[in-house]
């Protein structure tokens, strides 16, 4: 590869979430910030407004405000320019604030000379909001077993490996690798719908789906264990609650009504984050609430809104506020403009008003169980929409409507979301159905393909076609229990994390909570019982979801969880790498590893296979064979060497890519 | 297509677009115009190194001396301005507060602002006020604000493709009982990991972290990657066909391989100074920190900052005991910085390298919060004090507090706003808060305050919402 394209990948991976700002943006930000008020949405002073391209050269009930054409700054015929550079103060504009800066002035200017370049379908303020109406779709005539497959239309010769697919499924729902067995017997299985078997059986280990997916919840649900507010109690874990609900595998309606009501353990949730000292209005724990509720349960961004009317699509500053409202001790609140106290007083009510109403005059707690109802009711499509896209975005690494969390947005095939949606509904919102209906489609079975939007760089038109699941990256969490897994070597529990004794102001005692948890389980449980006698004891395989994030977890992408995370960094960092090759942490993890693995006193061959296995979930090639085999001399490798050997297979991309 | 997917596209273009501009900047070490097309203005400096004097360090006790009242049994509380007398700089307009002489003498190589103004948040916290320093913005709030260092880091990317671009020195978390809020800031935040610092909390142990580990020779450090090279080779992942993560994966590996072979990893060594040299910095923890930052910026790093470690009542956190404490503190700082300036002057150095002194707010006897809108105290203060340790600037105050800026195009000798110079000792001139400051060193660094990225489609500025002002004033060619 060219070092330059070598440069952009690099860029690129430092762009995960962000881009710089294009000058069309900075003009957009311009406009919404000096003239928006006056000039955009249903604001058309003077008969001029700038909503689109097409009404920007329409002019004003003056005539003409620009010209279009290229390098037309010396055109003098520019009333935006003249008003801009105006000495007289009945006209100048914009005529509240300051005047316009040069540098302002100058951006108009290039953005003239430019030809008023527009991207395509932008508009102000386009009152874009999602529908919550359940869309019945009629499921497509055609053979295939699984739904999914008949809105798709795939190639039916195509699928990864079994080898493949076992690991894939097992990461995707228990967030494990497969032993070495496991994959060899479902190598060897025959039945024709082993593949949904596996899914089947995997969805029944409760402890490995809980343990896996509260990374998932937590990410989304703020939930963590350390971190900002609990210095001053202003703030409160959810993990018990979570987890149990999770080992319940808890209908979705009621696992969203109990984090509304604030159940007993849910409480944490609405109560949000609260910091020592005075708080920006938009940022007070009732809009916290309004902002994590509907980003959350209705992919609705209310961030915008909670301080001036959004620009980016059709909330508005009071919309967001009679949300929060609900929120609220009295079931009003005073609005609040940028920071700056308004006359106007909002009244607790849907942020979708077709879904029904809210008594504002009822007590917090009614208020809260009614807005609970309201959005889980069966009416509100939206609702399982949001859920759904998330849960194919999980397993595909694409949703069906993207960003995830601007569910108005169309999707790329809606027939599809909205059949799963009605699905969801049907079959009580439960989450393991969903996963096996996704899980089981041949859509799922599909070789991994790379994700161009990670590193889109053609000029080309770009529209989604599915043809399969993105390769993804491993979590944080993912990674370190592979590597627990490869090294027999898991995260262990701090002090503080185990002993509810040593809980600081709430900080920590959340690994306590889940052994209480699953020991009860356990002991209720004759299958699990079974499953688990004889095995380690569960205390010695902490999971990394439960253990306390690290600067090892921070660097492989765990977030601090101080915002709603829904989508983890795509892209491995030099930070990570230099962790994985020289950190301490990591260096012990290996020396420990290849004791373990010395103690089962394999022939080195032997050997080979399985740690291969165990990683990558396949036997090695034969030139992979000779390299291991040059690396580990015979009969028995040094400590040292097979160490080493772990580390070449731990730092393949392969190994922390999911294929 | 319809409208969105044509948005969407067109930003995922843009996003390539940059990236392809930017290519130049970070580690491929030729070409650096896109650092020019996107910071726009040339810069003064090319690095930065950040000295954090955290905890509150007290204006009056060190850059902004007042009346100094010596302590005797009974001494009447209001009446202390300064628990030090006043020394002589190298400028004459400049007095600064005993136990500062070294910079007192190299005063005339750099900028002394007064009149730094912190924010009004309530009930005081070190480390909000740390984060709203670190990172322009007042937590909490709806996106994940990236740190100062981070910021430069994704604009202007490594000078050395081989060193991390954003180096954090001697700040420790365990153990710490504000931990969890001060790693809410020494983040990239919404920029990604990637922007994240490389921490150092030891400088002492600072060469660890670039070489193999513990116990391996580099002999098998570099056959360990010889045999990890040709299992790649060997690999059949081609079977799955090109893919952008594997190969941005094996690029970050090949960074990494980079800075543990490369000779600027030496920079990390502090052994490799020479004895005279590092006795001067060796003032504890904080000098050596200040060696490990010229060191490092001499081999081409973007950011650091050198903490003197804060830690709840701790360092500069004088909650009591101020006057005593404070003289360590100096001690501590004193000759490491001005050795630190004369190493960059002396080296060529100092005119693009921009260093700066700062601290979360300042303190008082007397005042919590600031005048006017006090809030509730956290330290107790006797009216006459009876007993030493009440000697000092306890409380916390916001009202004003002095920074320090050397090099990097900054001007010389120069002076910049003014205290009152009785109680509360409060900004009266040319006052000055973190969004201007910022504005003014990203300036310096080449990068527009309204510099922005997207985050969940609205625009998330490096001042906040673009609106940081450089003080031209402060620049010596602006």
């Amino acid at each position: 590869m060219k070092p330059f394209l070598l440069g952009i990948l690099l860029l690129l991976l430092a762009l995960p979430c962000a881009q710089a700002v294009e000058p069309f943006d900075r003009v957009v930000d311009l406009i919404e910030r000096r003239c928006g008020e006056c000039h955009t949405g249903n604001a058309a002073k003077g008969g001029f407004s700038m909503n689109s391209r097409q009404s920007l050269l329409h002019g004003s009930d003056n005539g003409k405000v620009l010209q279009s054409g290229k390098d037309q700054v010396k055109n003098k015929n520019h009333l935006l320019l003249d008003l801009l550079n105006s000495q007289d103060d009945d006209e100048w504009m914009p005529p509240k604030g300051k005047r316009l800066t040069a540098e302002e002035i100058t951006l108009f200017k290039q953005w003239i000379n430019d030809g008023l370049t527009w991207k395509a379908g932008f508009v102000f303020n386009n009152a874009r909001k999602a529908a919550t109406a359940y869309l019945p779709v009629k499921l497509p005539p055609g053979t295939q077993q699984n739904p999914i497959d008949r809105f798709l239309n795939l190639p039916t010769n195509q699928a990864c490996s079994d080898a493949l697919f076992i690991r894939r499924a097992t990461l995707d729902l228990t967030g494990l690798l497969p032993d070495p067995e496991q994959v060899e017997n479902f190598v060897k299985q025959t039945a024709s719908d082993k593949r949904a078997q596996l899914i089947d059986q995997l969805l029944a280990d409760k402890i490995a789906y809980a343990d896996h997916w509260l990374t998932f919840w937590n990410d989304l649900l703020r939930n963590s264990y350390y971190g900002t507010g609990f210095i001053d109690n202003g703030r409160q874990q959810i993990t018990a609650w979570l987890y149990q609900s999770l080992l319940d595998n808890k209908r979705y309606d009621q696992f969203t009504t109990d984090l509304i009501t604030g159940a007993p353990g849910a409480e944490g949730y609405i109560k949000g984050i609260v910091w020592r000292g005075v708080v920006n209005a938009s940022q007070r724990p009732v809009i916290q609430a309004a902002q994590n509720v509907s980003q959350v349960f209705l992919g609705t961004n209310l961030k915008c809104a909670s301080c001036h009317d959004s620009f980016i699509d059709g909330w508005k500053l009071d919309e967001a506020y009679a949300f929060a409202s609900i929120f609220s001790p009295t079931g009003k609140l005073q609005v609040v403009h940028c920071n700056r106290v308004t006359k106007r007083s909002a009244q607790a009510a849907m942020l979708f008003p077709e879904l029904g109403r809210i008594n504002a005059n009822a007590p917090l707690a009614e208020r809260r169980q009614q807005a609970a109802a309201l959005l889980t009711s069966d009416k509100n499509g939206l609702f399982a929409r949001t859920l759904v896209n998330r849960m194919w975005k999980n397993f595909f690494a694409y949703g069906l409507v993207e960003p995830v969390d601007f569910m108005a947005n169309p999707s790329w095939n809606e027939d599809l979301l909205n059949w799963l949606a009605e699905d969801f509904k049907q079959h009580h919102y439960d989450l393991k159905h969903l996963m096996r209906r996704i899980c089981t489609s041949h859509a799922y079975s599909l070789p991994a393909i790379g994700n161009p939007n990670l590193k889109e760089t053609s000029a080309d038109d770009y529209s989604y076609v599915f043809r399969g699941p993105y390769i993804r990256r491993m979590t944080a969490e993912q990674l370190l229990d592979a590597v627990g897994k490869i090294t027999g070597t898991w995260n262990q529990a701090s002090a503080r994390d185990k002993d509810p004794e040593k809980k600081f102001r709430g900080q920590g005692g959340q690994y306590a909570e889940l052994l209480k948890i699953q020991r009860r389980l356990i002991a209720e449980d004759e299958k699990l019982q079974a499953v688990h006698q004889g095995k380690s004891p569960i205390e010695l395989t902490m999971r990394a979801s439960a253990a306390k994030e690290n600067d090892f977890m921070r660097i492989l992408g765990r977030p601090a969880r101080e915002q709603v995370v829904t989508q983890r960094d795509g892209l491995a960092t030099t930070l990570q790498a230099l962790e994985l090759t020289n950190g301490k942490t990591f260096d012990d993890l290996l020396r420990q590893g290849a004791k373990t693995w010395l103690a089962k006193k394999l022939k080195t061959q032997d050997l080979i296979t399985r740690i291969h296995l165990q990683a990558l979930g396949r036997k090695p090639t034969q030139k992979e064979r000779l390299i291991a085999t040059q690396m580990l001399p015979s009969p028995t490798p040094s400590e040292q060497a097979l160490s080493d050997y772990l580390w070449v297979l731990l730092a393949l991309p392969e190994f922390e890519l999911i294929y | 297509m319809n409208p969105v997917k044509r948005r969407e596209f067109l930003q995922s273009l843009s996003k390539a677009s940059i990236a392809a501009m930017a290519a130049g900047a970070p580690r491929q070490s030729s070409a650096g115009s896109a650092t020019a097309s996107l910071a726009r203005y040339a810069p003064s400096a090319d690095s930065m190194i950040l000295l954090w004097m955290g905890g509150g360090m007290a204006h009056t006790d060190t850059f902004d001396p007042k009346r100094y009242i010596p302590f005797t049994k009974g001494v009447e509380a209001k009446s202390v301005l300064s628990t030090f007398p006043s020394i002589d700089s190298a400028v004459d307009s400049i007095k600064l507060s005993q136990g500062l002489e070294n910079i007192a003498s190299i005063m005339d190589r750099g900028t002394l602002i007064r009149s730094h103004v912190l924010a009004d948040l309530g009930h005081i916290l070190h480390s909000r006020h740390q984060y709203h320093w670190h990172t322009g913005y007042k937590p909490p709030l709806t996106v994940a604000a990236p740190h100062l260092g981070s910021w430069m880091s994704h604009i202007l990317g490594s000078r050395n493709e081989a060193l991390p671009s954003f180096i954090e020195i001697g700040q420790s978390y365990a153990g710490n009982g504000e931990a969890e809020e001060l790693k809410a800031f020494s983040t990239g935040g919404c920029l990604g990991s990637e922007h994240g610092p490389f921490r150092i909390s030891n400088p002492a142990d600072a060469i660890k972290s670039v070489r193999p580990p513990a116990g391996m020779t580099f002999g098998r450090f570099q056959n360990r990657d010889k045999a990890l090279r040709r299992m790649l080779a060997a690999s059949p992942l081609a079977e799955y066909g090109s893919d952008f993560q594997k190969d941005s994966y094996l690029r970050s590996l090949d960074n990494a391989y980079r800075l543990l072979s490369s000779p600027a990893a030496e920079a990390f060594d502090l052994s490799k100074e020479p004895k005279e040299v590092y006795d001067i910095y060796n003032t504890g923890k904080f000098g050596q920190g200040c060696l490990l930052a010229r060191r490092l910026v001499e081999n081409g790093a973007r950011f650091v900052e050198v903490s003197t470690d804060y830690e709840p009542f701790k360092g500069w956190d004088t909650h009591d005991n101020g006057h005593t404490r404070l003289k360590g503190m100096k001690r501590m700082i004193d000759a490491p910085i001005t050795q630190l300036i004369l190493d960059l002057e002396k080296r060529g150095m100092l005119d693009r390298t921009l260093v700066v002194l700062a601290s979360e707010f300042s303190r008082d006897m007397m005042t919590e919060g600031k005048p006017g809108k006090e809030v509730r105290a956290q330290a107790k203060v006797q009216d006459k004090i009876q007993d030493l340790k009440f000697y000092g600037m306890h409380r916390h105050f916001t009202a004003a507090s002095s920074v320090l800026m050397f090099g990097g195009g900054v001007k010389q000798g120069f002076l910049y706003g003014a205290t009152a110079d009785e109680r509360p000792c409060t900004t009266v001139t040319d006052a000055i808060g973190v969004m201007d400051l910022h504005a003014t060193i990203y300036r310096a660094m080449g990068i527009r305050s309204d510099y922005s990225v997207d985050v969940e489609k609205r625009p998330f500025y490096v001042t906040n919402l673009g609106h940081g002002k450089v003080r031209k004033e402060l620049l010596a060619k602006a």
